[in-house]
């Protein structure tokens, strides 16, 4: 069975072989792994600049920290993204945009100065969401969450079939997404590793990623440093890249088409090797022995 | 009447099949094509015959890569293949003689003589250093130089065997067809070895007879 699907993201079209770098560009103060460190507007515009010397593929802009925390109501997640993406979007017109929000309102306000793509991280809270993807041509990123509200820990959530649950539920997102106007070709699938799921179901996903890129959409994985890296090898925050970039390789090879990710060119090396390994990209250079 | 000799390298890496996305052997390509394309304009052509060895260290089925490169190559150039002559990679001496009169009692044709010289050229080169290699290559190139096919004849198999050297037999073969043709002159040289092996390209040609 065939992995993947081609993909249309911003002007860009891709095909279902490509692996992609979607870098994250925190405007968080508070967020796990850089703890703040582009909350500053210009720190973080420092960051595009550098991800996207890096090779990055696109960016995914962030107003608010996954985890629990202060509230961030949507007028403040505005302030923190729209005119951020907008500078974005002016010094790099080409570059395609993401941004990381479930409210419709702020992926309305986003998509009004250029964002490309509108990465829901948590499985359709805001039901509207579709329709402004649609409404601005955009693409979207559904994810599987097993319906837990934004900003929340998994605690004690079992499924039969993490794997089924997540099948189902990206499917039935997937299609809602095309019936409400989003073009086939840009809607993404997301398990959502950690995102209601404990490490097992996490490894799960992982292990079985097959089932979810021989659906027919093209599938992202985020993986970056997250908890199920941390506890399948007992290393905090900080010292997960080994860890995610074995993850990273696991997920290319089995044919995941975006990956979410705070390391560019670790990951970059990683994809592209993959990628020549399984034929979907030539070497860059071939010598040895064929002088 | 054509007879002019092209000789160009049989390095795989000539070979789309094996063309990262980086093509290093572009550049060398290039040169290969023009310069069968300048003998067989020259020559009023647009047929080659090829001279190459067998492989030396053979694991399968496939045609030798000498074969396939010559093919590729004359293709690029936009030139048919009318004939192939395979010769054992360590074919002694005679034997090459041989097939060369053979070759020399069919009508005359441009010849592409796929050789390469020494692969031990450095600590880099695929078959390491032999202090030997430098020496010998310089006697293969000075007689292509000098379209001297005697030169070319008396290159000891033996020593061209250690040093890796895949165009021994086809050079010598070619030069039993140059002996029997006389008159080639050396029209263009090209020398490289970006890793490690020795390659020419060169095209040796008759004298222009007036028409």
């Amino acid at each position: 069975m065939s992995r993947g699907a081609p993909l249309r993201l911003g002007r860009r079209e891709f095909p279902a072989s490509a692996r992609l770098v979607m870098a994250i560009v925190n405007r968080t103060p508070d967020s796990f792994y850089d703890k703040g460190r582009t909350w500053a507007e210009d720190a973080a515009f420092d960051r595009v600049r550098q991800v996207v010397d890096q090779g990055a593929d696109l960016v995914d802009i962030g107003g608010i920290k996954a985890a629990p925390g202060a509230e961030i109501d949507a007028a403040e997640e505005k302030s923190r993204v729209v005119g951020f993406v907008d500078r974005v979007r002016s010094a790099y017109p080409d570059l395609v945009i993401s941004v990381d929000t479930w409210r419709s309102e702020v992926a309305r306000a986003v998509c009004e100065v250029g964002a490309d793509l509108i990465n829901d991280a948590w499985g359709g809270a805001d039901p509207e969401l579709p329709s402004v993807a649609a409404e601005f041509g955009a693409s979207l990123v559904c994810t599987h969450t097993g319906g837990v509200t934004p900003r929340t820990r998994p605690h004690r959530i079992e499924y039969d079939d993490v794997v089924a649950d997540a099948r189902a539920s990206l499917l039935r997102q997937a299609e809602r997404a095309v019936s409400m106007g989003v073009a086939r070709d840009r809607v993404i699938i997301d398990p959502a590793h950690d995102f209601g799921k404990n490490t097992w179901h996490s490894l799960e996903v992982t292990k079985r990623l097959d089932e979810l890129t021989t659906l027919g959409w093209p599938v992202l994985v985020s993986l970056s440093n997250k908890d199920f890296v941390g506890e399948a090898l007992d290393l905090p925050v900080g010292e997960r890249l080994t860890g995610t970039l074995a993850a990273t390789a696991l997920c290319a090879w089995h044919g995941a088409q975006v990956y979410r990710v705070h390391e560019v060119v670790e990951t970059r090396q990683v994809l592209d090797l993959v990628s020549v390994v399984a034929g979907d990209l030539p070497p860059a250079r071939t010598v040895r022995g064929l002088a | 009447m054509s007879s002019s000799v092209v000789v160009v390298p049989s390095a795989p890496l000539l070979l789309p099949e094996y063309t990262g996305r980086q093509d290093v052997g572009a550049d060398l390509r290039a040169r290969c094509v023009d310069a069968i394309r300048a003998a067989t304009d020259a020559d009023g052509t647009d047929r080659v015959v090829l001279v190459v060895a067998t492989d030396r260290e053979q694991r399968g089925t496939r045609p030798p890569l000498g074969q396939r490169v010559g093919r590729h190559l004359a293709g690029l150039a936009g030139v048919g293949v009318d004939g192939m002559v395979v010769v054992a990679w360590d074919a002694p001496t005679a034997e090459c003689r041989a097939l060369g009169r053979h070759l020399s009692a069919r009508p005359a044709a441009t010849l592409v003589v796929v050789a390469d010289g020494s692969a031990r050229r450095g600590e880099k080169a695929p078959g390491h250093l032999d202090e030997r290699a430098a020496a010998v290559d310089e006697s293969i190139v000075s007689a292509l130089r000098a379209a001297d096919a005697d030169a070319l004849l008396a290159l000891d198999p033996a020593v061209c065997a250690d040093l890796l050297a895949q165009g021994r037999a086809p050079l010598q073969v070619a030069a039993s067809v140059m002996a029997a043709r006389g008159g080639l002159t050396c029209e263009a040289l090209d020398v490289s070895d970006p890793y490690g092996v020795l390659y020419v390209v060169a095209r040796l040609t008759p004298p222009i007879t007036a028409p």
